[in-house]
């Protein structure tokens, strides 16, 4: 099933952090891992990744450094630094309370009031 | 589309081509390792990148010079050049205790160094590393900037004077150009002090973005710290 762009668009940034509060990660790992764990639910373009992360980059949250790898490619490896984790705590806590709301009100929760 | 037409498609989107280089490494790691991992052609790894034109606009939000391109920079170069020129004569009455004409280094040092530090205190925002087509449009912004707001201060002047106050008169110098008629009057020796500034921001930012390295940050700070007197507003990110 395709998920709404709208959708997507906000929850992205968030996905990525918490990706990146594990380990240290390239792009290309970033957008498989998210299409793995999500059961190919998150499907995204992958050139559309590279954005996203140079905006969090610019916000301060993530950074990034070049790194050989073995099979003799440069990747560039995103990390998450401490701005990087106060965010992705708040940013779970708005999902917690959002959702909960919304299935509160998309479950039985509009026949109990 | 091959990997080289899509790379050239989404850096047509951005501006900034200081930053194309960049954009271009990691797209192209992205693709190859699609094509070694997946064992997709060229043309499958580049189709699985998306739409170029999204991508390309999606970075141009990211990057920019600040005031976005040479005609931001002209209005900023014009308001910060009519700024420094109604301010002149109070550095000649700090360094001088007179009105002075502009013959004096020290006032004509402290008007650089102001000039320096309000342009980099600015233009340093966001990622401003500027390659060959940036300083141009930099440099092209300066120079309308600046010759705009001398036709608008000459404007309000008499006989080739700067009028800052009811009494205060400020010739235009001429400075000696060869070849030149010597009744010709261009622009004073503030121009020239003008152009040094930007040479030199130019030049330092220049050099900080080819080394990327210690001794172009050792040569930035030095040329910040010798013609502001200020150490950088912000810290050397590694």
């Amino acid at each position: 099933m395709k998920i709404d762009k709208e959708l997507m668009k906000g929850s992205t940034a968030v996905l990525i952090l918490k990706l990146l509060e594990r380990e240290d990660m390239y792009g290309y790992m970033i957008v498989q891992k998210l299409r793995v764990c999500s059961d190919e639910i998150f499907d995204m373009k992958e050139g559309t990744l590279y954005p996203m992360l140079h905006n969090l980059e610019k916000a301060g949250v993530i950074e990034s450094y070049w790194c050989d790898s073995d099979e003799g490619r440069r990747r560039k490896y995103y990390k998450m630094n401490s701005k990087g984790k106060e965010m992705l705590k708040r940013k779970q806590e708005e999902w917690n309370i959002f959702s909960k709301a919304m299935d509160s009100i998309l479950g039985d929760g509009l026949n109990e009031h | 589309m091959n990997i080289d037409e899509f790379l050239d498609e989404v850096c047509k989107y951005v501006k900034y081509k200081s930053v194309h280089m960049e954009i271009r490494s990691e797209l192209r790691e992205h693709i190859y390792e699609n094509i070694h991992e997946w064992k997709m052609s060229e043309e499958e790894a580049v189709t699985s990148m998306g739409e170029p034109e999204e991508i390309g606009k999606a970075f141009n939000k990211n990057f920019h010079l600040p005031f976005n391109c040479r005609y931001g920079l002209c209005i900023w170069a014009a308001m910060v050049t009519v700024f420094i020129y109604l301010i002149y004569p109070v550095f000649a009455k700090l360094f001088n205790n007179t009105i002075n004409t502009g013959h004096n280094n020290v006032v004509i040092l402290s008007a650089i160094s102001f000039i320096m530090f309000i342009n980099v205190l600015f233009l340093k925002r966001g990622m401003l590393k500027l390659s060959f087509y940036d300083t141009i449009n930099v440099t092209m912004g300066f120079l309308l900037g600046y010759v705009i707001s001398v036709i608008v201060l000459m404007v309000f002047s008499k006989s080739g004077y700067y009028l800052y106050f009811s009494d205060v008169k400020i010739p235009i110098e001429f400075p000696y150009i060869p070849l030149l008629p010597i009744n010709k009057i261009v622009f004073g020796l503030e121009f020239f002090s003008w152009w040094s500034c930007i040479v030199i921001y130019i030049i330092s930012a220049r050099g900080k973005e080819k080394t990327k390295e210690k001794t172009a940050e050792v040569f930035y700070v030095l040329v910040q710290y010798n013609n502001t007197g200020f150490l950088p507003v912000e810290k050397e990110k590694k």
